[in-house]
């Protein structure tokens, strides 16, 4: 009788642990998207099949809208291997959450991933929403030879990155004016003045000198005096930008992919830092172009001499 | 409250009110909504441009406000103040604080408006993840406001630049609209005051008015319905008035008309009323005129009983005659009337000589007209054909009947007879008949009664002159038979003139040869104060050929004769017609005497009388004879020829001499059960020696019929065992067509059908009763051929000093008229008898009987009311006799009560 109870209390065991092999077995990531659907969508598709090609043993993804997500089961044994975070909300919630889990923030700005790490906490890394200065300055190059005072206005999240925008245009040699303004009232006089020093305007995402309303002034100010408007979007190029080069959420997912397949196998699962996206476009607005009387290389010739990485299929 | 004051208002002011009034609230309620709505337009477009203006200045001020650049804003609310009724433009920061403020002129803010819109920044799409992008764009960025004031005095102007503009037009517009409908107001009330005025004329009876009809449209349809109205109406008014003087031209007509029929019908009814009367004063008289000769009968036959002188009784005996006779004809004239109006009368058809027949009416006439002295005159005239065939009794009845009328109403003078020819229609002669008299005459007023019946010109005249009253009547029915009218003229006092006309066929048999002239060439004098007579006597000598002077007075007799003498051309006869006015003769025969001086020829005396008495000095004279006037012109004849000594030539008037031995030795078997019937009959039978054979039923009248060879059986209808219908029928049969013997039947049934029944039945001739012993005689006469007919009129000589036998007064021989009282009550006890049994037939025979007997009996009420009952139960039976049979027995009693008084007579 006690031989028996022996037994059957063994095949349970045996039974319930099998699932918990087979878990331990595959490595288990959490996809966390801010909002279900758009480009948080269209990222995870493009890392899930991204990660399925290039991964012999992919780990098992669940792609999570921030709605359902379970922070408080994401610890202990029954945490993921890690976390990938769509969007500046997917973010920001697992950064309060405080997970112990490898990090991997994606679409989000450098400058808020930047105010969200913890000292002596590493394991959060990301790839930033922003095109690397250099890239942009090039495309400048590209398609305005002939610029050589190139207007910027900074705003109070973007002007740590006035060094670093400087340099870039010196290697260029470009002159560049730039404004720093810190209230958006100031975005229209700080536009005028820009504008009127400058052969081409580079537009920075701030939040404080691009409003919806002054990009459509700057853009405005800028053709009064027949100046094009180099952006930082594929929407703004679209609103009235000259060109821009910009990077799509499924290049995006592509490149994580690729930083999860190398922690997953290589790292240990870290990410290692932060990078700027890999892979990357090039949009152009002819009819500005031919507004401002512009000769503009086609797109395949600006995105080839700016030495885009291909994705390889 | 409105509509009765429209009600009184003209046409025009219809017009007018229904031209303005809607017209001006029309114009009222447009006007405001186009005033409304050009003050509604003229805000709506300030509004609209200062909204407008706003929204433009918003838009354009969106950079400035952006970028801060005053002078750009400055620039735009400067171009903005040049609009049309702007009075100043703000632009506010976003904080509301003014950023530019210009205004020109003076501000009334109660004259403004203000515009204000927020100039609000619109962006675009510059980022590509919506997440990012999101919440910079959610955020509306306002960057300020504008606001303009517009001014509303220019609107305020224009608005009453509109209000002015739309009154007026409206006002002018009203005012032509008055001036339109003044206009056409009178275009419409001239044509209709023209028309009203037409009316009221037509209504005063002006329907010659018209209008001129000029206007156009339905006012000019109007103007000429209303004079094709007019003229209607006058059309109309003439054919009414036509019509309504045709219509009471009618009603006048129609109005104669009724009154013509009312008068008729007042006549009718007068005539009806009067027939009435007549009736009653008809049973009145017959009663009177039945009764008057019946109690002579009566009351002279009771002293005939009594008194033992022969003469004396003789004289009774004439007197029961006279009154009989009277009698006879009372009851004649009502069964004749009778017959005629049942169409029983049947005219015969026998040749005759009409002189003859006339002059035997004025031989049996003569003596009345002697006896009331009157000139009794007939003239026949000269064309007259006399061979005639047709009934000549009831010719002569008819023309005794209008002279007794003459002799009955004549008290002087006298009365002419003229018959003339009318004319001939080949076969026929038609002839006129004219009886003149010199009587009382006959007013107008009573000559439409004469010649109906039960009607006399005046009762008070038949009270007077007696008579029924049906003479005329008769004569009016018989000659019309003869299919002639009968008529007179008359007026009162100055006597009466009756004519009639007939139809007789002529003889087809050749005339005799004319006689001989014996009298031709004598000369004669005739002395005639009568006219007419001495016209027509004078004809008659003339057409003997004799030579014919003529006198009118007997004083002239002597100078006549004498200077006829002295001339040596003496008169070979003289002919004096004596003047029936005079009551004697003296002064006549005086002349007569005194010429005899003188003149010894041949004098014949016409008298007016039958007894021909002259004085004992003339009736010596052989030479003078008499004759009484008017004779017969055979008579005149004979005597003139006698007188002048001529022979061979005389003619005779003298009537038929009955042959009393013509009915010896006849065997008549009498069938009659009732013995009165039995005794009567028999005893007038052997009377005149014909030998009876009695029977007292049919079975035993048959039994003796077949037994014995009869001349005549005289069959009574009614009687027991067998009747008299079926007894004649078995004879009949057992007769043969060898030898028939004749039957006549004795019956109470006077009517034609019964009559008809008996006849067709096997009986050869009806005598009704009670029997009349001379229509018995003729009955039997020819029946058996053996004697000619004996004359109704004239007294039939007897053998004994009897009443006659009459119509009512039936000679009875006392052995039965003792057995009266007893007789009766046995007649009555079976009529009784047969009422309680319900024996009709019995009653009726028993009714038949008692009529039989009352008959004989001479009780004509009760035979009468008999007879009565007997049709009533022939034709109700016994439930519809009761009445009668009390009549009966009131009768009954009556008559036996009378009966056995023997001084008095039978009452009626």
């Amino acid at each position: 009788m006690r031989n028996v109870r022996s037994t059957i209390a063994l095949a349970l065991i045996i039974f319930f642990s099998c699932p918990l092999y087979g878990a331990l077995d595959r490595e288990h990531i959490v996809v966390l998207l801010s909002e279900e659907g758009g480009a948080y969508r269209e990222f995870a598709d493009g890392f899930v099949s991204r990660l399925n090609a290039d991964l012999a043993d992919p780990p098992s993804v669940d792609v999570v809208p921030l709605k359902d997500a379970r922070f408080d089961k994401w610890r202990g044994s029954a945490a993921p291997r890690a976390i990938v975070t769509v969007g500046t909300r997917a973010a920001q919630e697992t950064y309060i959450a405080n997970v112990a889990v490898p990090t991997l923030r994606v679409l989000v700005a450098r400058a808020a991933h930047e105010s969200w790490n913890r000292p002596g906490n590493n394991n959060a890394s990301a790839i930033f929403l922003e095109q690397p200065w250099d890239r942009q300055f090039d495309l400048i190059k590209r398609i305005l030879p002939a610029a050589h005072h190139v207007g910027v206005i900074l705003g109070p999240a973007s002007r740590q990155d006035a060094h670093e925008i400087k340099r870039a245009a010196a290697q260029r040699e470009l002159t560049l004016h730039v404004r720093e303004i810190s209230r958006a009232d100031d975005a229209g006089s700080a536009f005028t003045d820009v504008v009127a020093d400058s052969e081409a305007v580079l537009a920075i995402p701030d939040p404080v000198v691009l409003s919806p309303n002054s990009a459509k002034w700057l853009l405005y100010t800028a053709y009064q005096r027949g100046i094009p408007v180099i952006g930082f979007s594929r929407a703004y190029v679209n609103a009235g930008a000259l060109g821009s080069v910009y990077t799509t959420p499924e290049q995006i997912g592509f490149q994580a992919a690729r930083l999860v397949a190398n922690a997953m196998h290589d790292t240990g699962w870290t990410f290692g830092p932060a990078v700027y996206p890999e892979y990357f476009s090039v949009a152009i607005n002819r009819s500005v172009a031919r507004s401002l009387r512009l000769e503009v290389p086609a797109d395949e010739d600006v995105l080839r001499k700016l030495n885009a990485p291909e994705v390889s299929p | 409250m409105t509509a009765p004051v429209i009600g009184n208002w003209s046409i025009r002011a219809r017009v007018v009110f229904l031209a303005l009034v809607p017209l001006l609230i029309s114009t009222a309620i447009v006007g405001y909504a186009a005033i409304s709505a050009r003050i509604k337009d003229v805000n709506d477009g300030l509004q609209e441009r200062g909204r407008a203006l706003a929204k433009h200045l918003a838009v354009a001020s969106e950079f400035g406000l952006f970028s801060g650049n005053s002078d750009q804003l400055r620039s735009l609310a400067q171009a903005a103040l040049q609009e049309p009724d702007v009075q100043a433009i703000s632009i506010l920061g976003a904080d509301r604080q003014p950023l530019v403020e210009i205004s020109e002129g003076d501000l009334h803010p109660e004259l403004s408006l203000i515009f204000e819109e927020i100039v609000a920044g619109s962006g675009v799409a510059a980022f590509d993840f919506s997440e990012r992008s999101s919440a910079s764009e959610s955020r509306v960025e306002r960057l300020g406001a504008v606001r303009v004031m517009m001014s509303r005095r220019s609107s305020i102007d224009r608005a009453r630049e509109v209000v002015v503009a739309t009154v007026l037009a409206a006002v002018g517009g009203a005012l032509l609209s008055m001036l339109l409908a003044l206009w056409v107001g009178r275009s419409v009330m001239n044509p209709v005051r023209r028309l009203t005025g037409m009316v009221q004329r037509l209504g005063s009876g002006n329907l010659a008015e018209r209008v001129p009809s000029d206007s156009g449209g339905e006012l000019g349809v109007l103007e000429r319905g209303f004079n094709a109205m007019a003229e209607s109406m006058e059309s109309a008014q003439l054919t009414l008035q036509v019509k309504v003087e045709e219509a009471t031209a009618q009603w006048k007509e129609t109005v104669a008309t009724l009154e013509q029929r009312n008068r008729e019908l007042d006549a009718a009814r007068d005539q009806a009323l009067q027939a009435g009367q007549a009736k009653a004063d008809f049973l009145a008289r017959m009663s009177h005129e039945i009764r008057t000769p019946i109690n002579a009968v009566i009351g002279f036959a009771q002293l005939l009983a009594k008194v033992p002188d022969a003469t004396q009784q003789h004289e009774y005996a004439q007197t029961i005659n006279q009154a009989a006779s009277q009698l006879l004809s009372v009851v004649d004239d009502i069964l004749q009337f009778s017959r005629i109006e049942s169409g029983a009368l049947q005219l015969e058809r026998i040749p005759f000589d009409l002189r003859d027949s006339l002059e035997e009416v004025v031989c049996m006439l003569r003596p009345g007209a002697h006896a009331k002295h009157l000139e009794l005159v007939l003239t026949l005239g000269a064309d007259v054909p006399v061979r005639l065939v047709g009934d000549p009794t009831r010719f002569g009845q008819v023309l005794v009947n209008l002279v007794n009328n003459a002799l009955k109403f004549t008290n002087a003078g006298s009365i002419t007879i003229r018959v003339s020819l009318e004319r001939i229609e080949a076969v026929h002669a038609h002839l006129r008949v004219v009886v003149t008299d010199t009587g009382i005459g006959i007013g107008a007023d009573q000559q439409q009664y004469l010649f109906s019946a039960f009607s006399q010109a005046d009762t008070s005249v038949s009270r007077r002159y007696g008579g029924t009253g049906l003479g005329l009547a008769i004569a009016k029915r018989l000659v019309n038979l003869m299919e002639g009218d009968i008529g007179v003229d008359s007026t009162e006092g100055n006597g009466a003139s009756f004519r009639f006309t007939s139809k007789w066929e002529l003889q087809s048999q050749p005339a005799p040869p004319a006689a001989q002239k014996p009298l031709a060439g004598h000369k004669v004098l005739l002395v005639e104060e009568h006219a007419i007579a001495r016209r027509a006597m004078r004809n008659q000598l003339i057409d003997w050929q004799m030579e014919v002077f003529t006198a009118a007075e007997v004083g002239r007799l002597q100078t006549l004769l004498h200077s006829a003498g002295a001339d040596g051309t003496p008169f070979d006869v003289v002919v004096i017609s004596i003047p029936a006015a005079l009551h004697e003769y003296t002064s006549v025969f005086a002349e007569v005497s005194a010429a005899r001086d003188f003149y010894s020829g041949p004098v014949l005396l016409l008298l007016s009388s039958e007894s021909c008495e002259l004085p004992a000095a003339l009736r010596a004279d052989r030479g003078i004879r008499c004759l009484a006037k008017p004779s017969r012109v055979r008579t005149l004849h004979a005597a003139l020829a006698d007188l002048l000594g001529i022979r061979n030539v005389g003619t005779t008037d003298e009537p038929p001499v009955e042959n009393a031995s013509e009915f010896v030795g006849l065997r008549v078997l009498l069938a009659e059960d009732n013995d009165f019937n039995r005794t009567l009959i028999t005893t007038w039978l052997e009377a005149k020696g014909v030998v009876v054979d009695a029977a007292l039923d049919g079975a035993a009248a048959v039994q003796r019929a077949l037994a014995q060879q009869y001349d005549v059986i005289l069959m009574d209808i009614h009687m027991p065992v067998m009747d008299g219908r079926e007894a004649t029928r078995q004879i009949r049969v057992a007769d043969g067509l060898s030898s028939r013997v004749p039957i006549i039947a004795l019956t109470a049934d006077v009517f034609a059908t019964e009559r008809g029944a008996l006849l067709q039945g096997g009986i050869d001739d009806c005598v009704f009763k009670p029997v009349r012993e001379e229509i018995l005689w003729n009955a039997i006469a020819r029946a058996t051929g053996r004697a000619s007919r004996v004359t109704e009129s004239m007294p039939v000589p007897t053998r004994r000093p009897a009443p006659e036998p009459n119509a009512s007064s039936i000679f009875v021989p006392d052995v039965l008229r003792e057995k009266l009282p007893a007789e009766l009550p046995t007649h009555r006890d079976a009529l009784r008898a047969a009422f309680s049994a319900g024996d009709l037939e019995a009653a009726r025979e028993a009714a038949h009987r008692l009529c039989g007997v009352a008959g004989y009996f001479g009780i004509g009420t009760l035979s009468f009311t008999a007879n009565q009952l007997e049709r009533a139960l022939r034709q109700s039976g016994l439930a519809g006799a009761g009445t009668l049979l009390e009549a009966l027995e009131q009768e009954f009693n009556a008559v036996l009560k009378s009966a056995t008084g023997p001084d008095r007579p039978v009452r009626e």
